[in-house]
This record gives structure tokens, C-alpha cells and sequence, in this order.
């Protein structure tokens, strides 16, 4: 057990010390003593005669030790020793020393009268009269027990403290003293430096450092440094035993004592080698991902802070966008939008759903620095910090798909284009299918005279071979020639009918408008058609004025009657057909209607069509351009031409006429 | 029983009334029909049938076709021997689709109509 400094126990010791105790008013400051001495109850103050005898006693002495002074008084003092301590003559050692030294103190176990022990300071002192022999020992012991309780759990706890140091590996901590000498070493420095402590303890700290760091004093500055601040860090390179460096975090504390005294320093120092290297690679990683992004071409890949202000830009903003980084930086991204889109807040609206959803994607008009606007597809997303979790901006990436949407919209419209070249090719297909069909209907026609035709004329000539140049039976073959003539009258009429159709394709068809009366014109074509009704069963019949002047083409009209007449007589063979007219003032009306076959609403509109018939083809003749002259001749009059029927109904056909041709016809081509 | 005489099945009045006249003069007498179902009933209304029927294929009420096909199930009538005219140009092939027994393409040569009707309807030995 190491000696203390005294403290407390000064006072007494110099209250009964004995160099002023002969004279008078020395005498009266004993006394005094004396007073203070019996009152004082938290000291043993006591004498002892030369060979250890106790001769005085005070309060303190009967609290700390359990005798009172009528008991103790004459006692040896060894008695307040344990049995251990008595038996070695402790007591008498004391006595001895405290004779031979002036003076001894120290701290050890004491027994109280009740046999219980406790910890005990004590000083002992000789005292000498002016001649110097010896009259006896004063003895002041105080009973350290709580004291002693509260150091050693104070040295326990500086135990594990020091244990705790010495074990932790993963720091250095050691002790300098003033100077910078090392005084302590735990294993964590020995592991870090390289140096056992045997080797380093007493050498000078700079031993850590550089060489260059060395001749710049460093290592003094740093002490300088916690000196004056109380404590210095600081992460730089430091050296090995074996001269390899590492880079260290280092952190230098000044200690001083209770009374504020520099007694040295202490000194932590952490390897901080792989955490740097790993945050180097997450540096260079960050690095990395900065240069690709900034390199990132065709996208804009920016960050907007929490306002919605643009806090970075990289290359593909700028070639997107149109602007520099420098110009932008700072900016409200709301530059970007067009301005009904602004007016209508869009941007802060967009901020809002990726603040609220995390990300926002959209595709829309955005408008580069030049005010072209372009169509882009917009990724907006909230970023936050990684370990508070707080909002810190948006991660905004742009992509100009103007191009995109352009090449959709020519693909579309490729598309488009190929659908109209389809129903087109459709359309060239079915008009050729028609043609064809026209022209094998069409000849067909012109073949059924031309065999009447043939035949007649191949009769004649083979009666004729026959009976030489005498004619036998004159009539006949007049009557076959006769015959033979009204089928060439019909090719002519064939012939024209074609003729019509390439007029009125061509926009050919001239009118030769005349006064002339409808009235008659009708009369006139049922009569020559009634021989023809008659043969197929059907009667005519004519209701309306007599006459109903206009200004029209007659021989058009005629042919437009005739057309609808054997329409009539064709489809409706066999049932009557009823002629009407009528007079509208300042036009003319005419129905034509049978009790046919009818045609179905939904062939009312192309049966009015070139080469279009409602009833197949193989059943009724004819060239299938009858309805189609027709109505070319009835617009040409400034007329219009309807029909009215269902199937298996029979058919009304109404043609209506403006009274003079030229009126309606000039007034729709002013207008 | 078939008799001498022709049938012509055509819905243009002046085709069968050549035909007529040529047949005439060379000693074939003919019945006239202006579409199948005009032929069929005279076929029917008559105790003689022809020896041979001449007929247009293009025609209103009943075409050439469905004669042909009414004609056949009619195990009498069946039997008379059919030459198909036709403005059509691939008259050929319909005949032959019909089962016909001969074929001629308007506009008929004369010289091919009589032979035709001949083979097919040889005179009959008085």
C-alpha cells in the first residue's frame, strides 16, 4: 500500500507540535489546545509514554477505539492491533520509526474495543522536552473505513478501467507524459504500431510519425495544441514499427490533475485504413456514377431541391433542354413547361404526387430554351436521405421522344396510308371486277342481236345459194332482211349506250335543252313500249296532264323514259305498270311503278351505279347502265331521280324536273 | 314418245324467231319458250315430247341452269338430248358442267346449228 499525503490529519499534528509549548503564552495556547483537542470527535488524539504506554485520552479517542479513558489510560497501545500485527511487534516498529524519522504515518487495520475492526490513518509523532529526552508519542488515527471503502472501489473501477484499455485492439491508447514520452501502452497499440510495450514505453511519440511531419514538429504542435484547447484530432498518415503507414484517426487529450497541473497527455489513435479504403471506393463509385450520369447523353438527368429549383444538370439536360449548366442551376424546373401548363401549376402539382407517391411519370409538351416544345417523357421521383429519411429533392429524368412520336406518327400514318392504298387497291379491284363484268355483260348483249342477225342473213344467203339467181319467195327473205336490219338498230342502240357511259365519265354528256312538253314526250314512249308490255303480260297505264311544258332535252328524256319503262316491264313482268305525272308549278313530277320484284333499301343507292344491278345477272339481260344514264341525264337537267321499294314489293321510281333546265343548272353552278 | 320437232328455250324474241325461221327451212318444225319455266309447263302440257331442246343459258324467271336441273330429275323428260347456246365464252365448259349433248357459242353459225340438230335429231324415216 503506497503512502498518501496526510491531508486532514495536518491539522492536528501541528496543534501538538512542541516547539512553543515552554512558554507562558504558550502555555495558555495549550490550553487552548487542550480544549480543542478533547473536542475534536472525528480523531484518536492520544500520548504514549517512551515505551508505548497510553497517557492521555480525548473524545475522539473513545469514539474512534470504544474505551473510555478510565479503561485505556496506562494500556499499551498495541492493543488496538490486530492479533496478527501484535504479535510482529508492529506497535513497537512504529514507535521506533516515528523516533527514528520524526515522524510516521500510516494506513492499516485497527481493532476497537467491541474486537471489530476498521481502517485506520495514522501519524505518530515523539516529543522531546528542551533537552531533547524523550517524553513520549503523541498519536492522532482516524478511522478510515468509509474512506477506504470509497478507494477501493475507486482502484476497482481504475482496475477494470485500465483493464478495459489494455484490452481494447481496436484503438491505440496510451499515455505521454508532458514532454511526450510514452508511459502506457494497451493492446490496441500494439497491434496498431507493432511496438510491445517494453519497446516503446519511455520513447518519445514522434516515433509515429513521418519523417516529414517530424522535421515540421508536428507531433509537438499537436501537443501544443491540446494543451491550449484541451484536446487536438486530427486523420492523417502515421508510421509502423515496421515503416508501413496507415492512415490514422488521431485524438490527443490534455490531463491534469485535481489542482489543474499538466501531467501529461492521452492519446487515441484508430487505424482508419480499410474505412478509408472503403470510402475512397465509395467515392470513386460516387464518382463514377457522376460521370456516367453526366455523360448520359440522351436523357436529362437532373436534381431539383425540395422548392423545385434545379440543384444539378448533366450533358444530356443541356443537349435536350438547351441550356448550360451554369444557366439553369438555381432556376424554377417550371421553365420547362409550356405556359398554359405553368398557368395551370402542372409543375408544383407533379412536385406534390412524387412527394406524396414517391414518383410521377408523364408524357407531355415540355419546352426546350429556344421555345420549341418537344414531346418528352418526364420521370420525376422524391430523394431522401438515406439514414434520416428527410425529403432532400427530386431526381428528375427527362427523355425527348420527339423523334419517337414522330416515327410513331409515321408509322401511323404509313399505316394509315397502307389502309387507304388497301381500300384504294380494293376499290381499283372491285372497279376492274366490275369493268370486267361489264364488259362480258356487254358483250353478251351485243351477241344476242348479232345472233338474230347472223342467222337471218345466213338463212337468206343459203336460200339464195339454193335457188340460184331466181328468187323463189321474195316476201320472206325481205321479211328476214327486214328482221336483220332491226338488229343492227339494235347494236346501234347498244353502241350509243356505251357511248353514253364514256360521255359521262368523260363529262361529256351535252344536253340540247329545248321548249318541249312531257306530257307528250310520255304519251309517245308508252305507246311504242305497249307492244312490248303486251308480250310480256304487263299492262301500262298513264295518269296526269295532258301536257307539261319545260325547257329540257327532249330525245334525253325519251330515252330516260324508255329506261325506266323497261325496267318496269323487267323486273315486274307480267304485273301492271303505272305511269304518273304531275305538275309542281315550277317543275315536273313522274312515277313509274311496278309490282316487281322490288329492291331492298339497302341497294336503293347503287343500283344508280355504273354497271350496278339489284338482281343477279345470269337471270336478267341488259348492260346494267340503264339507272346509271338515267340519273346522269336527270342531274344534268338540274333534276334529281329516287326510288322507293322493298324487296318483293314492286318499285316506284320518281324523277322530280325543274321546269326550265338552265335555271337550276346555273344557279348551282353560281353557287 | 320424242317427236320431230325442236324446242327453243331463249328470253330474246328475236333469237327465237331466227331460230325458227332456219329450222323451218331446213324441216325441223320448233316449239318456243321464253325461259325455263315456260319450257318446263310446255314440256308437261304436251303428250309429245321434242327430239332435241335448244337453250340459252342467260335468262329471267328460270335460267338455262335450273331448267337443266329440273329437267334431269324428271326421269321423262330427262331423256331428250339438250344442245347449251350461250353469248357466255366459256360455253364449253358450262355445257359439259350440265351434262349437255352439244353446245354452240352465239353468234351461231348456221352451218354448225345444222349439223348439230341433225346428229341429234336425225329425220325421221316417213
Amino acid at each position: 500500500m503506497q503512502q498518501r499525503p496526510a491531508g486532514d490529519a495536518a491539522l492536528p499534528r501541528d496543534a501538538t507540535g512542541q516547539q512553543e509549548a515552554d512558554s507562558p503564552s504558550a502555555a495558555k495556547g495549550a490550553d487552548q489546545l487542550r480544549l480543542l483537542v478533547d473536542g475534536a470527535r472525528d480523531f484518536a488524539i492520544y500520548m504514549l509514554d517512551p515505551t508505548g504506554h497510553i497517557t492521555s485520552w480525548n473524545r475522539g479517542a473513545e469514539q474512534v477505539h470504544g474505551y473510555a479513558a478510565s479503561e485505556i489510560i496506562g494500556q499499551h497501545v498495541s492493543r488496538f492491533y490486530a492479533e496478527e500485527a501484535r504479535t510482529s511487534g508492529h506497535a513497537e516498529e512504529e514507535l521506533r520509526r516515528a523516533l527514528a524519522e520524526g515522524r510516521y504515518e500510516e494506513e492499516g487495520i485497527r481493532v476497537r474495543k467491541d474486537g471489530s475492526r476498521f481502517w485506520a490513518n495514522v501519524v505518530l509523532a515523539p516529543i522531546h522536552d528542551a533537552q531533547g529526552t524523550l517524553l513520549g508519542f503523541t498519536k492522532v488515527t482516524r478511522d478510515f473505513t468509509e474512506r477506504k471503502a470509497a478507494e477501493e472501489s475507486l482502484r476497482q473501477s481504475e482496475e477494470r478501467f485500465r483493464i478495459l484499455v489494455e484490452g481494447v485492439r481496436d484503438y491505440a491508447i496510451f499515455m505521454l507524459d508532458p514532454n511526450g514520452v510514452i508511459v502506457s501502452w494497451n493492446r490496441g497499440a500494439e497491434r496498431i504500431k507493432g511496438y510491445r510495450p517494453s519497446e516503446i514505453i519511455g520513447k518519445h511519440f514522434s516515433v509515429f510519425y513521418e519523417e516529414a511531419d517530424r522535421a515540421r514538429h508536428h507531433p509537438e504542435e499537436e501537443l501544443k495544441a491540446a494543451l491550449e484547447s484541451g484536446a487536438y484530432g486530427e486523420e492523417g498518415l502515421r508510421v509502423r514499427k515496421d515503416g508501413t503507414r496507415f492512415w490514422a484517426s488521431v485524438v490527443i487529450t490534455a490531463l491534469r490533475d485535481a489542482h489543474g497541473k499538466h501531467v501529461g497527455f492521452a492519446k487515441v489513435t484508430r487505424d482508419l485504413t480499410e474505412r478509408r479504403a472503403a470510402e475512397e471506393m465509395l467515392r470513386q463509385s460516387e464518382e463514377r456514377l457522376r460521370l456516367l450520369i453526366e455523360s448520359v447523353r440522351d436523357y436529362a438527368i437532373f436534381m431539383l431541391d425540395t422548392d423545385g429549383k434545379v440543384s444539378s444538370w448533366n450533358s444530356g439536360a443541356s443537349v435536350i433542354k438547351g441550356y448550360r449548366a451554369d444557366e439553369i442551376i438555381g432556376k424554377h424546373f417550371s421553365v420547362f413547361y409550356p405556359p398554359e401548363d405553368v398557368a395551370a401549376k402542372r409543375p408544383d402539382r407533379e412536385l406534390e404526387i412524387a412527394r406524396a407517391e414517391g414518383r410521377y411519370e408523364e408524357e407531355g409538351y415540355r419546352v426546350r430554351k429556344n421555345g420549341e416544345r418537344f414531346w418528352a417523357n418526364v420521370i420525376i421521383t422524391a430523394v431522401h436521405d438515406p439514414v434520416t429519411g428527410e425529403m432532400r429533392g427530386f431526381a428528375k429524368i427527362t427523355r425527348d421522344l420527339t423523334e419517337r412520336r414522330r416515327l410513331e406518327q409515321q408509322a401511323r400514318a404509313a399505316a394509315e396510308r397502307a389502309g387507304r392504298d388497301q381500300a384504294r387497291l380494293a376499290e381499283a379491284q372491285e372497279a376492274l371486277r366490275m369493268r370486267d363484268e361489264f364488259i362480258s355483260v356487254a358483250a353478251h348483249e351485243l351477241r344476242t342481236p348479232l345472233t338474230a342477225l347472223q342467222l337471218k342473213i345466213q338463212s337468206v344467203e343459203a336460200s339464195l345459194k339454193a335457188t340460184g339467181p331466181r328468187i323463189a319467195s321474195p316476201s320472206k327473205h325481205l321479211e328476214r332482211l327486214s328482221g336483220a336490219l332491226r338488229q343492227v338498230s339494235r347494236l346501234t342502240d347498244l353502241v350509243e349506250r356505251l357511248l353514253d357511259v364514256s360521255r359521262i365519265v368523260q363529262g361529256r354528256l351535252s344536253m340540247q335543252f329545248e321548249d318541249t312538253d312531257l306530257g307528250a314526250i310520255t304519251r309517245q314512249v308508252v305507246e311504242d313500249m305497249r307492244e312490248e308490255a303486251l308480250r310480256v303480260g304487263s299492262s301500262l297505264s298513264l295518269q296526269g296532264p295532258k301536257s307539261l311544258p319545260g325547257h329540257w332535252d327532249r330525245p334525253r328524256l325519251e330515252q330516260t323514259l324508255v329506261n325506266l319503262l323497261s325496267n318496269a316491264l323487267k323486273y315486274g313482268a307480267g304485273k301492271p305498270v303505272e305511269i304518273s305525272l304531275e305538275d309542281l308549278g315550277d317543275g315536273a313530277r313522274l312515277l313509274v311503278r311496278d309490282y316487281g320484284i322490288g329492291i331492298a333499301p339497302e341497294d336503293h343507292e347503287r343500283i344508280f351505279g355504273r354497271f350496278e344491278r339489284a338482281a343477279p345477272t345470269r337471270h336478267y339481260g341488259g348492260l346494267g347502265l340503264g339507272l346509271y344514264v338515267t340519273r346522269s341525264i336527270v342531274e344534268a337537267h338540274g333534276g334529281v331521280i329516287g326510288v322507293d321499294s322493298r324487296r318483293g314489293e314492286g318499285a316506284t321510281f320518281i324523277v322530280e324536273l325543274p321546269r326550265d333546265a338552265r335555271d337550276k343548272l346555273s344557279t348551282r353552278a353560281s353557287a | 314418245m320424242n317427236s320431230h320437232y325442236v324446242m327453243i328455250v331463249d328470253d330474246d324474241r328475236d333469237v327465237r324467231e331466227s331460230l325458227a325461221e332456219v329450222l323451218e327451212d331446213h324441216g325441223y318444225p320448233s316449239v318456243a319458250a321464253a325461259n325455263g319455266q315456260e319450257a318446263l309447263d310446255r314440256l308437261r302440257s304436251v303428250p309429245t315430247r321434242p327430239c332435241l331442246i335448244l337453250l340459252d343459258l342467260m335468262m329471267p324467271i328460270m335460267d338455262g341452269r335450273q331448267f337443266r336441273a329440273q329437267q334431269q330429275q324428271d326421269e321423262v323428260l330427262g331423256m331428250i338430248p339438250v344442245l347449251v347456246f350461250s353469248a357466255h365464252t366459256n360455253v364449253e365448259e358450262a355445257s359439259a358442267a350440265l351434262g349437255a349433248s352439244a353446245c354452240l357459242r352465239k353468234p351461231i353459225e348456221l352451218p354448225l346449228l345444222l349439223e348439230a340438230v341433225r346428229a341429234l335429231c336425225p329425220p325421221q324415216p316417213q
